[in-house]
């Protein structure tokens, strides 16, 4: 719970007898500010007509509120998606998470271990401050040690020397050869020296050091309020369309859609699916969807001989089944994917059968979902020598991914059409994450069953199968979030050869074939890739997006 | 009059200690903020950097004592999303609720 939420349960609960003279206040107030606008508008009108035209201002309500301006302080898609505005980065992802120049407009690898950066000339921060060399080696050196940091940019950054050739040429080098250079290039804000010595994490929030390259100037941040922006007239790509940009967050579904029916803002992201297929209808509103980088999947235990979350019918222990292959395949056939796309997500959502989508860097063109088989289910357990199925326990979070506490209980329903005695707890992220990560003894998962989401951060499939399937090794920084401890050296020697592949082609190649060793041995199992959806009052466009990420600059009134 | 002043002031007391306790123990009975405040992407160095950060890495006990001790200090430490004073975060909201 915020502190915002309760703040407002307070409200109700002590204060109800004063709603009503609180609510009279607010709306003495807001005639007062109607009819002074009103006023100003008058003045406005009668004396400077082009002016008052020229001036557009973009209301828009997002889920999710930044926890700080200061680029560096939070890796997490709120901060991130913000953060760009403000802060260009040398490798901007667009809108489907593909590299485009930022403030590098070149980049190319000049020795196996050394890639060489080309810096934009002519760019200037918001005070008019000239970028140069200098400020990307002191983004180096501020992003990984910021005080406090929750969640911090240190893994993109780390092993990565920045040496300054000239004023707008740096190399960086790293210990082996680094393929993802570019790739991680394009997750940070890069930020001034002038103004970022010696600068906390306040003097972001408070605006004083946030001054950026971006395409919006930071005004101000009034927490759990409002976030101000204006633009920036000399920026050096495309400009602004709006002269001025609020954020409003609004963390509730119905409330964004209300928002925006009801005009006050102009512009929603993450449309709740059940709303979509109404807004769709709606003449006054728009709605733009896309396929999002998150995969759906299921992890199942491979390391232990006795899950603690699977039974033998009755409840007796029972040898680990999920180490066989062939019930693990009979639990994927077991699944119906059209089913839960049509009837638990309202359709808003796509079927997988890897870790990433069409279009993606890494991906294998032989994989498609696995078609739903209960006869064939039903057979591969007998053949496993499991013929009336066992119980098991599905975990799944209930706050996290779109649905989750529904699709959780939907899986339950097909396994137990196949004699798998399945039954269903979900509880909050808050709980859950601890638990299917570290809650079993010595740090280990504490489940057999998981039901988890993954967004491929880095726009291509390295990202999932290094953390998700790749076995768990602390010294590597492999398999962090293998919650299955799936383990299995011939893809560990494939991914890792990709790894170290610099040539797109090859690794590219080396990626799809290693998707293909972990998805055909059911190492996790793919469900459904999550779709993102944008609404927006009739006459306003965004390019929808692969990462979820709204982008505000972006909306557009062509 | 004085008396009952006195005697209220310190039930409070007692109130507010036992509060403090029964949040305390709730929050990490029910729950790890880690795994809210971190990149998924993070490797696992980056999480035990997180958890050695905030603290989270101690007994409960002992995070316990450290919090009693900051606040009758005045200091009620920092929020673990936001990373500025918890005072001043509830003295920013404050005027929501008047």
């Amino acid at each position: 719970m915020t502190v915002n939420d309760t703040v407002y349960i307070t409200n109700e609960i002590s204060l109800g007898y004063w709603a009503g003279f609180v609510f009279l206040n607010r709306e003495i107030k807001l005639f007062l500010r109607k009819a002074l606008t009103a006023a100003a508008m008058a003045v406005t009108l009668s004396f400077a007509v082009p002016m008052a035209a020229s001036a557009k201002t973009l209301t828009v309500g997002l889920k999710g509120e930044p926890s700080s301006i200061d680029p560096h302080y939070h890796n997490l898609g709120p901060n991130n998606a913000l953060a760009r505005e403000v802060f260009d980065r040398l490798i901007m992802p667009d809108h489907k998470q593909q590299l485009k120049p930022g403030l590098a407009t070149s980049w190319k690898p000049i020795d196996a271990t050394t890639w060489e950066f080309k810096l934009r000339k002519g760019v200037k921060f918001h005070d008019g401050s000239p970028f140069t060399a200098d400020d990307v080696i002191f983004t180096f050196e501020r992003a990984p040690n910021v005080p406090k940091s929750p969640s911090s940019f240190a893994t993109y950054m780390k092993g990565k020397t920045v040496t300054k050739i000239d004023d707008h040429t740096i190399h960086i080098k790293t210990a082996k050869p680094n393929p993802l250079m570019a790739n991680e290039m394009m997750t940070f804000s890069i930020i001034s020296r002038k103004h970022g010595e010696g600068a906390t994490t306040g003097d972001y929030n408070s605006g004083k050091a946030a001054i950026g390259t971006g395409i919006l100037k930071f005004v101000e941040w009034v927490p759990g309020d409002r976030i101000v922006y204006e633009r920036n007239d000399d920026y050096w790509g495309e400009k602004p369309e709006w002269d001025k940009i609020i954020v409003k967050p609004i963390k509730s579904g119905p409330a964004r859609v209300a928002a925006l029916l009801a005009g006050d803002v102009d512009f929603i992201d993450n449309v709740p699916p059940i709303d979509n297929a109404r807004l769709k209808k709606d003449g006054k509103v728009s709605v733009v969807e896309s396929i999002s980088n998150r995969v759906i999947y299921v992890h199942l235990d491979h390391k232990r001989d006795a899950s603690p979350f699977v039974k033998a019918n009755g409840g007796g222990d029972i040898k680990n089944p999920l180490k066989d292959l062939r019930v693990r395949q009979a639990i994927s056939m077991a699944i119906n994917r059209d089913a839960i796309v049509e009837r638990v997500m309202e359709g808003v959502a796509i079927k997988a059968g890897q870790l990433l989508p069409e279009g993606f860097f890494g991906i294998s063109k032989n994989l498609k979902p696995v078609e739903y088989d209960a006869k064939g289910a039903k057979a591969l357990l007998a053949d496993a020598g499991v013929p009336n199925g066992f119980e098991i326990t599905i975990h799944g979070p209930n706050d996290r991914y779109i649905n989750d506490a529904k699709i959780a209980e939907a899986l339950a329903q097909m396994l137990n059409r196949i004699g798998i005695k399945a039954s269903v707890e979900t509880m909050p992220k808050s709980v859950y994450f601890k638990r299917a990560s570290r809650g079993g003894p010595n740090k280990t998962p504490e489940f057999s069953m998981v039901l988890v989401g993954w967004g491929a951060g880095s726009g291509e499939s390295s990202s999932p199968l290094k953390s998700l399937l790749h076995t768990y090794d602390k010294s590597k920084g492999y398999g962090a979030a293998n919650r299955g401890r799936y383990s299995n050296p011939e893809f560990d020697k494939v991914l890792e050869e990709a790894m170290e592949t610099v040539d797109d082609g090859a690794r590219a190649a080396l990626l799809a074939k290693a998707t293909e060793i972990a998805i055909n041995d059911v190492g996790v199992i793919p469900l459904h890739y999550q779709v993102s959806s944008w609404a927006a009052k009739k006459g306003l466009t965004f390019l929808a997006r692969t990462d979820e990420q709204t982008v505000i600059s972006q909306v557009s009134s062509k | 009059m004085s008396v009952f002043i006195i005697r209220r002031l310190m039930q409070s007391i007692g109130v507010v200690f036992i509060m403090s306790l029964l949040v305390f123990v709730g929050v990490n009975l029910v729950g790890d903020p880690t795994d809210m405040l971190i990149n998924p992407e993070a490797d696992q160095a980056e999480i035990d950097r997180v958890i050695r950060d905030l603290g989270l890495d101690r007994p409960v006990h002992e995070q316990y004592w450290y919090f009693v001790l900051n606040a009758l200090k005045g200091d009620l430490g920092d929020s673990f999303i936001f990373g500025a004073p918890a005072l001043e975060l509830i003295v920013q909201r404050m005027p929501a609720t008047l």
